[in-house]
């Protein structure tokens, strides 16, 4: 993206305020998603998400290891982001993707894992436990950003809710004789793969205050006249699994709840879109 | 110059030549070029704008200016007259200090603001088809959009562009047959 003038910037801000963006869409429009899955076969799941010119792919990969003492009925989760230097001009030059990369794991972390018990999580870990206190699998869940256009925290999410769809646990057998302190045999198996019950992942929904007026999914230029920012993650049953504001504008707390409605609302069909999409990735990702 | 021209302006202009080192020399002489204001930049793969005689377009029936540049910045916005140069250097010192505070009222009225969407999605579409970009062929994208009655933001759905592709070789072969 090349800078703005002033009377690009006043375009871009009219067309918010008469909820007719610059590419025709009003103003809780999404851009049209499209949904791959399996994209990377090494991993236990996969996916890339493009939302206009936004482009991310999310990989999961399981690996056996030992649960924490503290918590040893359930396994272990990590998300990580990484923004590839070809994304945007400004990530090319030495550490400039860093910060948005630590920035984009953690709220990514609070939304989907929940809090440090894995209360509220998005993703059961206690699914993830072969053996109490010994043996569990460990997710890394790693997401790429190939192609900032925008609105990246909403197509990672989708990403992973995807990938995690595509996700194939491998079945593990526990040799039964094993004693309380060693560590037990394990076998996992090459054939039979257990599938993630994913209608629990929430969504993230970002919205974008220019001027007077929010609006969903906006494109680099249109973030580049954000006041604020505030990203809610919204699960399939309209409870509220993550919030986080950006941007140096204060914001009268009123406007925090009427976006938080707003959210819910656009959510549904979020949901719903997203869903269908990664049902027929899934369809054909079989046929091929 | 701050005064006239900042960072990030958009700006058009011709290149008048080329320097040894590589540099350009551009000029913006008469009334048609300048700053631009009120209006979307594109930016599109350079080849796909091809060398012609007319690279302003004014389209009358939007009022609506259209410039194809050959570096792949394409200009679509509300339509400026090209006001007589003598008359102009007096008026602007004076407009000058009024137009910031216009601007902050003023905005593209909506009908103006659709026809510029519907213009700049058309070549949108044009461009990730990898077509040619020229003036006559964007018109005829806008005119088969609104005959569709397709919502300005459907343009950009997989749908309209397998609608434009596929109306593509019928066109090509009229024109070959208006040429002979």
């Amino acid at each position: 993206m090349v800078g703005l003038s002033v009377g690009e910037k006043h375009f871009i801000q009219g067309g918010i305020a008469q909820d007719l963006r610059s590419d025709g869409r009003k103003r809780l429009t999404y851009r049209p998603i499209y949904v791959e899955t399996g994209v990377i076969p090494q991993a236990h799941g996969s996916a890339r998400v493009r939302l206009g010119a936004t482009d991310v792919i999310a990989s999961v990969k399981a690996e056996l290891g030992k649960p924490s003492a503290l918590q040893p009925d359930k396994g272990n989760i990590a998300i990580y982001v990484d923004c590839s230097p070809t994304a945007a001009p400004m990530f090319e030059v030495g550490r400039g993707g860093e910060e948005l990369s630590t920035e984009l794991s953690v709220a990514l972390q609070r939304c989907l894992l929940g809090g440090k018990s894995g209360a509220g999580a998005g993703i059961d870990p206690t699914s993830l436990v072969v053996v109490e206190g010994k043996v569990c699998w460990d997710l890394y869940i790693d997401g790429l950003v190939i192609s900032s256009d925008g609105n990246l925290l909403d197509a990672l999410a989708a990403a992973i809710k995807a990938a995690l769809s595509n996700t194939g646990i491998p079945k593990v057998d526990v040799a039964a004789d094993a004693t309380s302190d060693e560590q037990p045999e394990v076998n996992i198996s090459d054939e039979e793969f257990l599938q993630f019950d994913t209608s629990g992942i929430p969504v993230i929904v970002t919205l974008t205050k220019v001027g007077r007026h929010y609006i969903v999914d906006a494109t680099s230029e249109e973030e580049s006249q954000m006041s604020s920012a505030v990203s809610i993650s919204v699960n399939r049953k309209g409870h509220i699994c993550g919030l986080m504001k950006r941007g140096g504008v204060g914001l009268d707390p009123s406007i925090i709840l009427d976006m938080i409605s707003v959210a819910k609302h656009v959510s549904e069909q979020l949901i719903n879109k997203l869903d269908s999409e990664i049902a027929a990735a899934e369809a054909s990702e079989e046929e091929s | 110059m701050r005064c006239i021209f900042e960072e990030n302006d958009v700006v058009c202009a011709e290149v008048r030549n080329f320097q040894h080192d590589g540099s350009l020399q551009l000029q913006a002489r008469s009334q048609k070029y300048g700053k631009l204001e009120k209006g979307q930049l594109l930016i599109v793969d350079p080849y796909l704008v091809k060398k012609s005689k007319q690279h302003f377009h004014h389209l009358e029936q939007f009022g609506i200016d259209l410039i194809l540049g050959r570096n792949g910045f394409i200009w679509v916005g509300e339509h400026v007259e090209a006001r007589d140069s003598m008359v102009v250097d007096q008026a602007n010192s004076s407009e000058q200090s009024r137009v910031p505070e216009e601007k902050n009222q003023t905005h593209t009225p909506l009908e103006m603001r659709q026809n510029i969407c519907r213009i700049a999605n058309a070549v949108r579409v044009l461009s990730t088809l990898g077509f040619s970009i020229d003036a006559d062929l964007i018109l005829e994208t806008v005119e088969l959009s609104s005959t569709v009655k397709i919502d300005i933001h459907d343009m950009l759905g997989s749908e309209f562009h397998v609608l434009v592709a596929e109306r593509e070789p019928e066109r090509r072969s009229l024109m070959g047959k208006r040429k002979r």
